[in-house]
């Protein structure tokens, strides 16, 4: 049995996977922990690993895969700064089970330690000195994701294929250009507010509203609030709204303007994305739901039709990969049923033990 | 309207440190003809050079070296020169930056003054010294009739989705975020002429045109002659890695470095916009002959040089899928047509969407002149245009002009 913790503030979500059956839920509280540790020795020695997903590792969890040492536990705690809300879950947990489940292997996972390969003209901000100096970066985020709908991609496709556009559907969508299993570009930046809208995050804006918006008196915590909580697709929408609710067809007038910024941002990218990898082989795309994104990828496929892209719709819900471009499209399309455990459980198997650099 | 006379232009741009100008005639045939045409440089700067202003009328060149600490300053000496010349204008014309959307070109009257004023935030290295040239204008020629034509105004085309931020709607309200863009005149301009060019209709091309600038830079995609979407945003910060300016940021960054490391708003704003960019990167140089000079040596100058077409080929790229494929694809401005290992770079591996350059004819283009440089197979016709702001600002002039005379007859 493999127990996979990932840190969804504020709570961790835990699951539970082996052979013969998969649960989860979600643990708060010290009873919670009780209860997904099994309490009793012989739970715990039915435990076959511990993986953890710790979400932005910053300079110090360079490894996307690793089990943990003394050294990287460390790391962990050292990076926890980068993303307090979530890295503190993570490290809280590994530190919780190292002591309740000493005998086990560890395995870490880390999402932006794909990104640590990304060429500096892609992760460097056009910055002075001084700033870049602070640890300015383009950090990306959802590298897990990236490298496994690669990886699905290499298996599922037949002849392999190197240029890639991954495109992460969910409440944080977010793009990768991946080369040979080697990451060019990523829409995420020094913080996930960058690149695509989210659910509640702003994505790509100038700057400079942020200076108008304390000139006018607001409080960095609050510009930091309105940004990161109350834009996207909430601040469109005037309303608490994810990604699925944004894929469910309706009449709304705001919900549909967020679906077509949405839309075209991801167009966008493509394009750029296209450009630096000198023409895509294949353009992926990774959701927990095909279905129920059918519509939307539908729509990014023929606004990519220029491509040479010709698809067939609609999309089953069945595990695994769908190929769903046809055999005369110049570049393979797949969308990939993914969720976060699935993407765990795959990722933890790559896991290395190196000491952190 | 019917010019029974020629009419004469005096059109005025500034830069961030100097101020172009150019004297038109219209003649009763219809032709634009150049009378004069000079800049005033180092305008303001501190500097062991001297500032001055060329003047080239014909073939006469001329140059004076003169203390040019503003450019009201500058304004003022170029007037008292026209005069001396024996050169009269009937109208003046100004380059303004933006406009908040609310106007193209318009007459300068008291009303329009308090509006410019309430604008200058918005562009706050450009915006004073337009607005000084404006006022030095009125003070020493109060008959004569003056305009502006706002920068930004080509771009009132970029629909709804994409130009909205998506910020809380109280937000956007209350203070107007949004995509503005500029070089609108500049890409009115070079649009046009590379359709013209071309022998292809405007309104029914798909164009990526790329305004590279010693200050500013941005790209845009233009549908049908409409701006469809471009790389500078609210303010010119963002988009492209520029000269001194950063380009495109995540907003949180600029809320990091003043809650954690305590930076005020306004060196913020100075770092971001004066220390950043290639000069920020390369560590030594705002200008691009520089950088591509110290290429092989600075791996420094070799990153700034690398970020500025990595940034540029996305935009490239990014804009030739929301136009569902490009037509042409053109360079402006210095950079633009001047630099050809920049073009060779950019268009390298861009043979998934047409793109393809013909080395030869790239590298021999002069910049002088407009130069086609794709290869005979190109699906996309890519093209160096030199721009004409000016040009444009003294048609728009005309344009008014005209409607005035046949409203009041």
């Amino acid at each position: 049995m493999q127990l996979l913790i990932d840190p969804a503030p504020p709570a961790i979500k835990w699951g539970k996977h082996s052979a013969k059956s998969f649960s989860s839920g979600e643990c708060l509280t010290d009873a919670d922990w009780l209860a997904i540790t099994g309490g009793n020795s012989d739970s715990r020695q039915r435990t076959a690993s511990v993986v953890y997903r710790l979400r932005h590792g910053g300079e110090l969890v360079r490894l996307p895969a690793q089990i943990v040492t003394p050294k990287v536990l460390e790391a962990v705690g050292a990076a926890v700064r980068y993303l307090p809300e979530y890295n503190e879950l993570t490290y809280a947990a590994l530190k919780r089970m190292l002591r309740i489940m000493p005998k086990v292997p560890h395995i870490l996972l880390c999402d932006t330690a794909f990104f640590m390969e990304m060429p500096l003209e892609a992760s460097a901000y056009a910055l002075s000195p001084l700033l870049r100096a602070r640890g300015l970066k383009r950090y990306g985020d959802y590298g897990l994701t990236h490298q496994w709908a690669f990886a699905e991609a290499q298996k599922l496709l037949g002849p392999p294929v190197s240029k890639v556009i991954s495109i992460h559907l969910g409440d944080h969508p977010n793009m990768a250009a991946v080369n040979n299993g080697r990451p060019l570009d990523t829409t995420i930046g020094f913080t996930p507010v960058e690149g695509l809208p989210s659910h509640s995050g702003c994505g790509d804006i100038d700057v400079s509203v942020v200076f108008e918006l304390q000139a006018a008196g607001f409080s960095l915590k609050e510009i930091n609030t309105l940004l990161s909580a109350r834009s996207g697709f909430r601040g469109l929408t005037g309303t608490a709204c994810s990604f699925m609710d944004l894929m469910n067809a309706d009449t709304s007038v705001k919900k549909a303007m967020a679906r077509k910024i949405l839309l075209y941002d991801i167009i966008r990218y493509s394009g750029a994305f296209s450009a630096l990898l000198g023409g895509a082989d294949a353009i992926l795309f990774i959701t927990e739901e095909p279905s129920k994104c059918a519509a939307f990828i539908q729509g990014i496929c023929s606004g990519l039709e220029f491509l040479g892209l010709r698809c067939r719709f609609p999309i089953s819900d069945r595990a695994g990969g769908t190929l769903i471009s046809e055999q005369d499209s110049r570049i393979k399309v797949m969308v990939l049923k993914g969720d976060i455990w699935r993407i765990m459980i795959d990722n933890s198997k790559n896991a290395v033990q190196e000491e952190i650099i | 309207m019917e010019i029974k006379k020629d009419v004469t232009v005096l059109v005025f741009n500034c830069g961030s440190s100097s101020l172009t100008f150019k004297v038109f005639a219209a003649t009763p045939a219809g032709d634009l003809k150049i009378v004069l045409t000079g800049k005033a440089h180092r305008v303001g700067v501190k500097g062991t050079q001297p500032s001055f202003i060329e003047f080239q009328q014909g073939s006469n060149n001329e140059k004076c070296e003169a203390p040019l600490q503003s450019h009201k300053a500058a304004a003022l000496l170029t007037l008292e020169a026209l005069k001396a010349r024996g050169i009269s204008i009937n109208y003046i014309g100004h380059r303004w930056g933006h406009a908040g959307g609310s106007f193209k070109t318009a007459w300068v009257d008291k009303a329009l003054l308090s509006k410019l004023k309430s604008l200058i935030p918005m562009m706050p290295i450009h915006h004073p010294a337009m607005y000084s040239v404006i006022l030095q204008c009125r003070r020493t020629l109060p008959e004569i009739p003056q305009y502006i034509t706002a920068d930004g105004a080509f771009h009132s085309t970029i629909p709804p989705h994409i130009y909205t931020y998506p910020l809380p709607e109280d937000i956007v309200k209350r203070f107007g975020f949004r995509k503005f863009g500029f070089h609108g005149l500049s890409y009115q301009y070079v649009t046009g002429k590379a359709a013209e060019y071309l022998g292809v209709p405007l309104e029914n091309t798909r164009i990526v045109a790329c305004h590279l600038g010693t200050g500013g830079s941005s790209a845009v995609a233009v549908l049908n002659g409409k701006s469809l979407d471009t790389s500078m945003g609210y303010t010119g910060l963002g988009g492209l890695v520029m000269s001194t300016r950063s380009g495109d940021l995540d907003a949180m960054l600029a809320i990091y470095l003043m809650g954690v490391y305590g930076e005020r708003s306004d060196d913020m704003v100075d770092m971001l916009n004066k220390k950043s960019g290639l000069l920020g990167v390369s560590r030594f140089s705002s200008d691009m002959r520089d950088i591509i000079a110290q290429l092989g040596n600075d791996p420094k100058a070799k990153l700034a040089f690398d970020m500025y077409v990595h940034r540029l080929k996305k935009y490239i790229g990014g804009y030739t899928a929301v136009l569902g494929g490009t037509d042409i694809l053109i360079f402006t401005d210095d950079i633009g047509v001047h630099n050809w290992l920049l073009r060779e770079k950019v268009c390298r591996d861009m043979g998934w969407c047409g793109v393809e350059l013909d080395l030869q004819a790239n590298r021999q283009a002069t910049g002088d002149a407009i130069s086609l440089l794709n290869s005979p197979n190109s699906k996309v016709k890519i093209l160096a245009v030199p721009t004409e702001e000016e040009l444009v600002i003294c048609r728009e002039g005309l344009r008014l002009a005209g409607e005035k005379y046949a409203t009041s007859n």
